[in-house]
């Protein structure tokens, strides 16, 4: 009789924290899934260029210095978890209408799938996890089983955090804190063996970007609005170290889907405008970059009938 | 050993038995350190010899049951116990899971009767059991792996800090290590509780000490007690003259540094130790403090804590000798924490560690107000409402979720 008080006692003990737990998950999920900031940050000032991708866009559009633009890149967000962050971006508001998504060589890099579910995902896709629908939830929960307490941890802890400070961790925007950079070719070099190596074998292509890439462009088919992909500048040393096989897929991949490209990967651009790795513009180099994309738009703007 | 009518005969079984132990513990554990020294030793005389070293990987916890054998093959010896005659209690004793990798060395007198007792379950034993595992848990995750980060930091890179930094650099360590080996400790005593078993007490918070003999008596009890059964009273303890008292202390604490590992930063912390005690021991004031600190009262008397403050402060100093990767380092590191005393006087600095140090603080005054128990946590809130009781238990549970991830590796496994 009192082994099974102790057991019941103790079951109790530890049930009502975790059902206490799973209410609160479920709560948080059901209210930073609705995706409300993006309404409120991008409806009320009718943004209606949106430019999507990682720390490429992140560092390279300031927003602030052109019109009716909202930049949502965020470090080491793959395709996978953009084209979600769009999904729901389309579903809850109304002005996009054009959509620039980051795209350069190293989006085909299988060593992006670090962020989704390898060793990176616990930092990288918990950012995106109430984001993500319920199938896609569990696939990576499964991909860090290993370290699912940490993972389970993290979660909360940015749900928690979002939902207090109505922030949310998935959002992005410009960031770039480089004034006075330039780029190195150490760190160009390290760049590309981060990207493109490793144990010095050429890393082979991101199925699970290359696919949801095309699942983008459907969706922006769908919601009747014009994607751009954006290939922002690089040095002309980095580019030169960039790997056959990846310009290749890369020509390959644009030719095949019929899509629209801006590619200023060769755009010329002093050292100054570029961070070490020569794979990011610095804060000059942002500022360039967003005036040319701004003359740009407004030249196409004028074009039209 | 224990069949023989001859004591000639038995007294050879005996010393087979503990060279056997002893041997094993010697290959694994000290080999290595002894060639290396003796190779040492020579190359200053110009003879360079081949070493001889083995790449043996260590057995997790070797030190405690070689021990834990031990104190059975001497009992049976000195007539304290009959030899085991059933295998699978004498098995069990030796490697019963709570204690089997960091202890508490347990003798045949206190674990064997209990084993040969037949266990009936009792509802407060284990919900007390649980309790003390959560305790434990709550120490090694949440403050001993917390100030590992802050403690590993300031000693790999103590070239770069000031004094007052190095200070708390030893602090940390101090309360990891206790956080650590006590919090162990407390989740073995409380999983054997669980199964019926009350293993020894092995820590009875020795921060609180008043004096170093105090210290020893509060510290890894199960050791020094082992210590003092097997080695110091057979060596003649302090009944002798005062070099007996000397040399008799000295081989006791270099001995107890040495248990801890092959290196001489444990030894130059065991003789520190000795060094500390002894004048204790000469002036017949080592057994000054045998009771609990400030017993019944909430705070203890002025006299008091500057003891406990002086005390701590000696059993930190020699801490830094025990986490230093060599003398050396140890030595730089305590000049480098007395050559600017300037520092212990910036705000900044402690406001620099202000979270860690507030759960510090927030540890030793639970610790503090459990002083009383045999662990901190033993009574407290027992009178409490329930839900006021609950809140505090789910408070270190949740904590203990919340820090646990990175956990560092038990530091008494290496032993």
């Amino acid at each position: 009789m009192q082994i099974q008080l102790f057991l019941r006692k103790t079951v109790i003990f530890l049930c009502v924290p975790l059902v206490f737990y799973l209410v609160l998950l479920i709560a948080l999920s059901l209210q930073l899934s609705k995706g409300t900031v993006f309404s409120k940050k991008l409806d009320s000032d009718k943004r209606e260029f949106l430019f999507l991708g990682d720390s490429h866009i992140e560092k390279a559009i300031n927003d602030s210095i052109l019109n009716s633009s909202y930049n949502v890149g965020q470090s080491s967000e793959s395709i996978y978890f953009s084209y979600f962050k769009l999904r729901k971006m389309l579903q809850t508001t109304h002005c996009i209408k054009n959509v620039y998504l980051g795209f350069s060589y190293h989006s085909l890099s299988d060593y992006y799938s670090k962020f989704v579910d390898g060793e990176y995902s616990n930092a990288i896709s918990s950012k995106y996890f109430y984001l993500l629908p319920f199938s896609e939830k569990l696939y990576l929960l499964n991909a860090n089983r290993r370290d699912i307490v940490s993972y389970i941890k993290t979660i909360t802890e940015k749900g928690v955090m979002d939902f207090m400070a109505d922030q949310h961790t998935y959002l992005g925007g410009y960031d770039n804190s480089y004034v006075s950079s330039k780029a190195q070719k150490n760190f160009m070099d390290k760049r590309i063996t981060l990207q493109y190596y490793t144990n010095g074998q050429l890393d082979s292509f991101d199925a699970k970007n290359l696919e949801y890439l095309k699942k983008i462009q459907e969706l922006c088919k769908q919601s009747n609005v014009n994607l751009v992909l954006l290939n922002t500048p690089l040095h002309k040393y980095y580019k030169s170290k960039v790997p056959d096989a990846f310009i290749e897929k890369y020509n390959q991949t644009i030719h095949d889907m019929d899509i629209q490209v801006l590619d200023l990967s060769e755009m010329p651009l002093d050292d100054s405008c570029f961070i070490p790795d020569g794979d990011h513009l610095s804060q000059q180099g942002a500022a360039l970059t967003t005036k040319y994309i701004a003359s740009q738009l407004v030249r196409d703007t004028a074009a039209k009938p | 050993m224990s069949d023989t009518k001859s004591r000639k005969a038995k007294t050879f079984w005996f010393w087979l038995s503990v060279v056997m132990n002893l041997g094993l513990l010697g290959l694994f554990k000290y080999y290595n350190f002894f060639i290396l020294s003796f190779a040492e030793a020579l190359s200053h005389f110009g003879l360079h010899v081949n070493n001889w070293t083995l790449q043996l990987v260590l057995p997790v916890g070797i030190s405690f049951y070689t021990f834990h054998g031990l104190s059975y093959v001497i009992d049976i010896y000195q007539d304290k116990i009959k030899a085991e005659r059933n295998f699978v209690d004498y098995a069990l004793f030796v490697s019963f899971f709570p204690l089997l990798v960091a202890g508490p060395i347990e003798r045949a007198t206190h674990l064997l009767p209990q084993i040969k007792t037949k266990r009936n379950f009792q509802y407060s034993k284990a919900i007390d059991g649980l309790r003390q595992i959560l305790w434990g848990l709550f120490k090694k995750i949440v403050i001993a792996d917390q100030c590992a980060v802050y403690a590993n930091q300031i000693f790999d890179h103590y070239g770069t800090y000031s004094g007052a930094t190095l200070f708390l650099g030893a602090l940390f360590f101090a309360i990891q290590i206790y956080g650590d080996f006590s919090g162990y400790s407390d989740i073995a005593l409380g999983t054997a509780r669980l199964f019926g078993f009350e293993l020894l007490r092995n820590f009875a918070f020795p921060y609180f000490s008043r004096d170093i003999a105090e210290f020893w008596r509060r510290w890894h009890i199960s050791l020094s007690g082992w210590f003092r059964d097997y080695l110091y009273i057979p060596l003649g303890g302090s009944k002798g003259g005062t070099w007996m008292k000397v040399r008799n202390t000295f081989i006791i604490f270099i001995v107890s540094g040495f248990w801890h590992g092959a290196s001489w930063t444990f030894i130059a912390w065991g003789l520190l130790n000795a060094i500390y005690f002894l004048p204790l021991l000469l002036s017949s004031k080592n057994r000054t403090h045998l009771d609990i600190v400030a017993r019944g009262q909430l705070l203890p008397s002025v006299k008091d804590a500057f003891k406990i403050l002086c005390t701590l402060f000696l059993v930190i100093i020699a801490w830094i000798f025990f986490r230093s990767p060599n003398i050396s380092d140890a030595l730089h590191y305590i000049v480098r924490m007395v050559q600017n005393p300037i520092s212990f006087v910036s705000i900044g600095v402690y406001l620099k560690y202000k979270s860690i140090l507030l759960l510090i603080c927030l540890f030793m005054a639970l610790e503090w107000i459990g002083r009383e128990q045999q662990y901190a946590i033993a009574g407290f809130g027992l009178n409490w409402r329930p839900i006021y009781r609950y809140v505090f238990y789910y408070s270190l549970l949740v904590s203990v979720i919340w820090f646990s991830g990175k956990e560092q590796q038990f530091i008494y496994f290496q032993f």
